[in-house]
């Protein structure tokens, strides 16, 4: 490593700021810490950093309101939110301030770590990355999470939606259920369960009835393959 | 009268006082004009008599001739003077000569000349039994019986009976009308009615659909106060003040959640990060082993801590629930896959299979609250299974619901315990080996009957458990 990561964490709680701290710095991040939002924001202005931990409960201020602040004040870089709400309201509204993640007290390190891990990763890459997956005259764009065909856009619901992008991002390639059920739900289904049909069926429904060439395409014994035929199915 | 509206009952009570009312003063008409009618009906007879009886001449021996009878021109009698029937009678009863088709009619005189001989002027009576009268001419005939020869002391009667067919047609009208007319005029108290109590109940209706509106997310709205200081204002005052202390209840409630959330959370945080953060340091094996132990228990209570949140929040109810459309498989997916991990470490497989997708449809539901009640379900399942074991997740769609079944092989449930099974604090193996507090199912439970549903469970002794839940499409 060339350069360390440097992470603030805001967190008034002195002794979770102390194992956060300890704990960072042994895998080789560089850690300060803000006791109070408003501290954090006076850091963030006197110099860099490559990602923020910030508690949501602060003694001044809300850390939605902080994280607010920080994007107003213009940091670009990744926001981990910490937080004992658990509910899925507090978590909307805590990425509606401008955090990038959200982990819920309390929480085993190696997964902080490996948020940590994902968001810096994420960070740097998402620049290069092409956001906009095409194959025949289908769009998907990863970011405004919209599909588009024949530029119609199409409504999914998110577990679709994450159908369709594994598909996209491996055309022509046939791929079995069980690889599918892995990538996509991360689960593992036997091979008796008719969940992945379904979900294909449905995507169907939305991709392929309402046009005239059909995309999806039954494998017989291996499963599914995103593939242009060239030729129009009635 | 208890099950209908107060709209109902107050026109149902209009239209009874203003139909009985009308009743009433109909009867009380009709009876007037019949006895107005009656009367000139009398008054004509009795003109018609004076002039019969001045044509009859009485022979010095009591012989007595009728003339033919011809009305004379410019007369108008309420009857058809053709067809009366006219006799004289002796006072012993005798009939001594008639004029007129009479038939078997016999007219009846006792009473009439009682009445005169006790000095009235003539005595009238209504015939009703007119079968007797061949080519009766209307449905009752009025007689008259006269005094002919003297009127203090008679021994001649002359009796003249004619057809009431004008009276008769007169009050047939009169009772068409009432007849037609009053339901007329009742179906129009229940109209008018209708309207009044509408038009009167229309603020309280405002009332009622404005507060029918105000839902959990939106309890600071209050209820516009209308401008006129009457009955309305009070309920719309009153109903602002009871909001304005649901509102702050329902805050506060939400705030203790926060607050116990992070005051409670906060030090399992750093007891957990802390005891992390130092069992790299110890590699001693014994030390390792107790902060294992350590970090284990910090998560069970905070488990238990999140539950019991979870629990204070659902226990205040209905308003609660952030309703969303909901897709019960996506969420099964979802659990099944946090899962997963848990399943894997005792070799547990979790199949799931979806019927009827043409049915597919979302229900109504809160998202956390239904995955915390799959968790929960699936959670125990895998508890109480023995490794190596399947459990069977299935989703079944049709026309109006969604069914969620979920069957594992572990030891089932006891008949004993099925009914307290929901209850905080209660598992079905008293036994110490499984883990858990049994707060899960009871959370299950109560999340199902915050969405009008309710956990079925079918188990026998040996082969395992299945839950069961069905959820309408509609609320």
């Amino acid at each position: 490593m060339i350069f360390l990561m440097r992470i603030l964490v805001i967190e008034d709680q002195a002794k979770t700021a102390q194992f956060l701290k300890k704990g960072l710095n042994e895998v080789g991040y560089s850690v300060d810490i803000a006791e109070s939002g408003s501290a954090g924001e006076s850091y963030i202005a006197s110099s860099e950093y490559d990602l923020i931990i910030l508690d949501v409960m602060l003694p001044d201020q809300n850390g939605m309101d902080t994280a607010r602040h920080i994007r107003r004040d213009g940091f670009a870089g990744p926001i981990l939110m910490l937080t004992a709400l658990t509910t899925t309201k507090d978590k909307v509204n805590g990425l509606d301030a401008g955090a990038d993640d959200y982990l819920t007290k309390p929480f085993a390190f190696d997964e902080l770590l490996a948020r940590v891990r994902a968001l810096l990763r994420r960070n740097s890459t998402s620049t290069t990355v092409n956001s906009v997956l095409k194959y025949s005259d289908l769009e998907v764009d990863l970011i405004h999470r919209k599909v588009t065909r024949e530029s119609k856009e199409i409504i999914l619901t998110a577990k679709e939606f994450s159908l369709l992008e594994y598909f996209m991002r491996n055309p022509e390639r046939p791929l079995g259920r069980v690889s599918i059920a892995e990538h996509v739900w991360d689960i593992h289904f036997d091979s008796e369960s008719n969940v992945i049909d379904v979900y294909i069926n449905l995507l169907r429904k939305k991709i392929d009835s309402p046009f005239k060439k059909k995309l999806l395409q039954t494998v017989v014994g291996v499963g599914y393959v995103l593939k242009d035929t060239g030729h129009e199915k009635t | 009268m208890k099950k209908l509206s107060l709209r109902t009952r107050l026109t149902l009570l209009f239209a009874f006082i203003f139909g009985s009312t009308t009743l009433l003063f109909a009867i009380f008409s009709f009876y007037k004009l019949h006895d107005t009618l009656l009367s000139d009906f009398d008054n004509a007879l009795y003109n018609y008599t004076i002039d019969v009886s001045q044509t009859i001449e009485i022979g010095a021996k009591n012989d007595l001739n009728i003339p033919p009878l011809i009305v004379e021109e410019g007369k108008i009698f309420p009857f058809p003077s053709g067809t009366a029937l006219i006799l004289v009678r002796h006072i012993s009863g005798k009939i001594l000569v008639k004029n007129g088709s009479f038939g078997q009619f016999d007219p009846p005189y006792k009473k009439d000349i009682e009445h005169i001989l006790a000095g009235s002027e003539a005595s009238y009576r209504t015939l009703s039994n007119i079968s007797d009268i061949p080519e009766a001419e209307a449905g009752t005939y009025r007689q008259i019986t006269f005094p002919l020869d003297s009127e203090t002391q008679p021994t001649l009667f002359l009796q003249i009976a004619v057809p009431m067919v004008s009276l008769e047609n007169q009050l047939k009208q009169l009772e068409n009308i009432l007849t037609f007319g009053l339901p007329f005029v009742i179906v129009v108290a229940i109209i008018a009615g209708l309207y009044v109590a509408s038009r009167a109940l229309r603020p309280v209706q405002n009332i009622i659909s404005v507060t029918n509106k105000i839902e959990a997310r939106d309890l600071h709205e209050r209820i516009p106060i209308p401008q006129a200081k009457d009955e309305i204002q009070q309920l719309a005052i009153t109903l602002n003040l009871m909001l304005e202390r649901i509102e702050k209840s329902f805050d506060s409630q939400e705030r203790f959640v926060a607050d116990a959330s992070h005051q409670l959370l906060t030090p399992l945080t750093i007891l957990r990060g802390e005891i992390e953060t130092h069992v790299q340091d110890f590699v001693n094996a014994k030390d390792s082993k107790l902060y294992r132990s350590l970090l284990q228990e910090t998560d069970k209570l905070s488990k238990i801590i999140k539950d019991m949140l979870l629990l204070a929040r659902i226990d205040s109810g209905q308003n609660t629930l952030q309703l969303d459309d909901i897709y019960i498989d996506e969420i099964v997916i979802d659990v099944i896959s946090r899962l997963q991990k848990l399943a894997t470490q005792k070799n547990i497989q979790i199949k799931l299979n979806l019927f009827g997708q043409e049915f597919r449809s979302a229900i109504p539901g809160d998202y956390d609250l239904l995955s915390n009640l799959v968790m929960n379900i699936i959670e125990n399942a895998i508890k109480y299974s023995s490794s190596e074991s399947t459990i069977e997740t299935s989703i079944e769609w049709n026309q109006t619901a969604t069914l969620l079944s979920i069957a594992d092989n572990g030891p089932g449930i006891p008949e004993s315990m099925k009914s307290h099974i929901f209850n905080r604090f209660s598992r079905a193996d008293t036994s110490s080996k499984t883990t858990g507090f049994g707060l899960g199912l009871a959370i299950a439970q109560k999340i199902a009957k915050l969405h009008k549903t309710e956990i079925k469970i079918l188990s026998k002794p040996t082969q395992g458990a299945l839950f069961s839940i069905e959820f309408s499409k509609k609320n």
